[in-house]
């Protein structure tokens, strides 16, 4: 039954032959193609990772942009803060400058007119105080008399309504 | 004849025997193998594929010795080359 | 019963006798042939439905022989692929009518064990070269040569009759059970010689890929 005949020579040669025909018609080509698609696969891959570098240095690219610009949006920010201060200030000296000089005019004006007041005022006491020493000395004054008396009054009554004056004007 | 019919009696006990005790001792190493294969694979699930791949190779190595016996057996029963010299 | 272990002879070609096995090897061999062929003529690169399950095998088998000893998946994918093919097929084709599995016929399971014998040195060789191939005998002390040459015809037989007789301790006894009653009985035991038939082949597959990658493994010396 274990029976060793010369069909063997036949089982060797049948299987060799199978051996060369599924090598040719199945393995053959299924390699091939089983090649082919890790082939395109990795192919593929490639190409993602090529796209992936390129849109990384695109996002770095934008990225320096972006830093760029806000640096420049920072810088012009401090640069207009800077011209907006100066010209603040510019403003503030101006107000400064003109409220000084509207207070300088007024002060002037009211010193004027105070002068002027203080003419009047002196003309009317002076006339006033004429016209009662006048009537009072008529009799016994000699005119030189009369003009030292009068100066008197008149410096006296000068003195006194500056020292008013003043005292109203500072408070 | 009583000669003959004697081997032929010891003949298939011989076989049966033979059977009998091939079987046994490979499906002892086999079993012995199998439950120290799935111990291992229950410790160590992710071994599974070298575990099992061994495994298969061991029991055929073990299966082996029975098929041998087998073989034997086949011969004495079917194929036994002194029937020759004792049936003249 | 008797067809089993003599197998009926058809014709004597050149001397040779073409027996009931060498018919049922041509038809398995027609078989797989054609079957390929078809498969293969239109490779498609988004694999149809059967083109993937011959990928799927081939890249098995690579796998296979990858883990074993890698960088030769390729070299040695043709004979072992056509091995577990064969084999498969043969162990199967015992079921269908008119046919004996070839594998249940020792000429046929030597004949492969012998070509196994032969292709280890011939990968052997063709992969280290003469020199270095030779020198494994002589490792690791001349003393073992005798045994490592001794070793290699032993697994030789006993690849040969381990599929043997597997397949055909199947055969018979399906046979013993035809004859107790030819309906029902028999079935249970040929969907299990299915299962025993594709373990059969895995095993042939695996231990020749080890022989192979044991041959021409280059760590060693």
């Amino acid at each position: 039954m274990i029976r060793i005949d010369r069909s063997i020579i036949f089982q060797i040669i049948n299987f060799l032959t199978l051996v060369f025909l599924l090598f040719r018609f199945l393995f053959k080509p299924v390699v091939k193609a089983l090649d082919e698609r890790s082939d395109r696969i990795r192919r593929e891959f490639e190409k993602i990772e090529e796209e992936k570098k390129a849109l990384e240095e695109e996002r770095r690219r934008l990225e320096e942009e972006l830093k760029n610009l806000k640096e420049k949006y920072l810088e012009m920010l401090d640069q207009a803060n800077r011209e907006a201060q100066k010209i603040k200030e510019s403003i503030i000296q101006e107000a400064y400058r003109e409220a000084e000089k509207i207070q300088r005019e007024y002060e002037r004006r009211a010193k004027r007119e105070m002068e002027q007041l203080l003419l009047e005022l002196k003309e009317d006491i002076v006339d006033i105080s004429e016209e009662v020493a006048k009537r009072i000395l008529k009799v016994h004054i000699t005119p030189e008399v009369q003009t030292r008396i009068i100066e008197e009054m008149l410096e006296e009554a000068v003195s006194r309504l500056e020292a008013q004056l003043g005292s109203t004007h500072e408070g | 004849m009583q000669g003959e019919i004697l081997f032929l009696c010891i003949t298939v006990f011989t076989a049966g025997f033979s059977i009998a005790l091939g079987v046994m001792f490979p499906a002892i190493g086999q079993g012995k193998a199998c439950s120290q294969a799935l111990e291992s694979i229950a410790r160590q699930p992710e071994a599974a594929g070298p575990i099992s791949r061994t495994l298969f190779v061991g029991l055929a190595m073990l299966e082996s010795l029975a098929i041998y016996v087998l073989v034997v057996s086949f011969i004495l029963l079917f194929a036994n080359p002194l029937l020759r010299y004792v049936f003249k | 019963m008797e067809e089993i272990f003599n197998p009926q002879v058809f014709f004597v070609f050149l001397g040779i006798p073409v027996t009931k096995t060498v018919v049922s090897t041509w038809v398995v061999m027609g078989f797989l042939v054609l079957f390929s062929f078809f498969l293969t003529r239109r490779m498609r690169p988004v694999p149809t439905r059967l083109q993937n399950v011959l990928e799927l095998f081939v890249e098995a088998i690579l796998h296979l022989v990858e883990e074993m000893s890698p960088g030769n998946g390729k070299r040695f994918l043709p004979l072992v692929g056509t091995l577990a093919l064969f084999i498969g097929t043969s162990d199967v084709a015992g079921l269908v009518p008119w046919l004996k599995s070839p594998t249940s016929d020792f000429n046929t399971t030597l004949a492969l064990a012998l070509v196994v014998f032969f292709a280890v040195p011939f990968y052997g060789i063709t992969i280290k070269g003469v020199r270095n191939y030779f020198r494994s005998y002589l490792s690791p002390s001349p003393i073992l040569a005798p045994f490592h040459v001794i070793s290699e015809i032993t697994r030789t037989v006993s690849l040969a009759l381990r599929l043997f007789g597997n397949i055909m301790g199947e055969e018979i006894i399906i046979a013993i059970l035809f004859l107790l009653s030819p309906l029902f009985l028999p079935l249970p035991m040929m969907l299990f010689s299915i299962f025993t038939g594709i373990i059969q082949a895995y095993i042939f597959t695996v231990l020749s890929v080890v022989y192979l990658s044991a041959a021409v493994e280059s760590s060693g010396h």
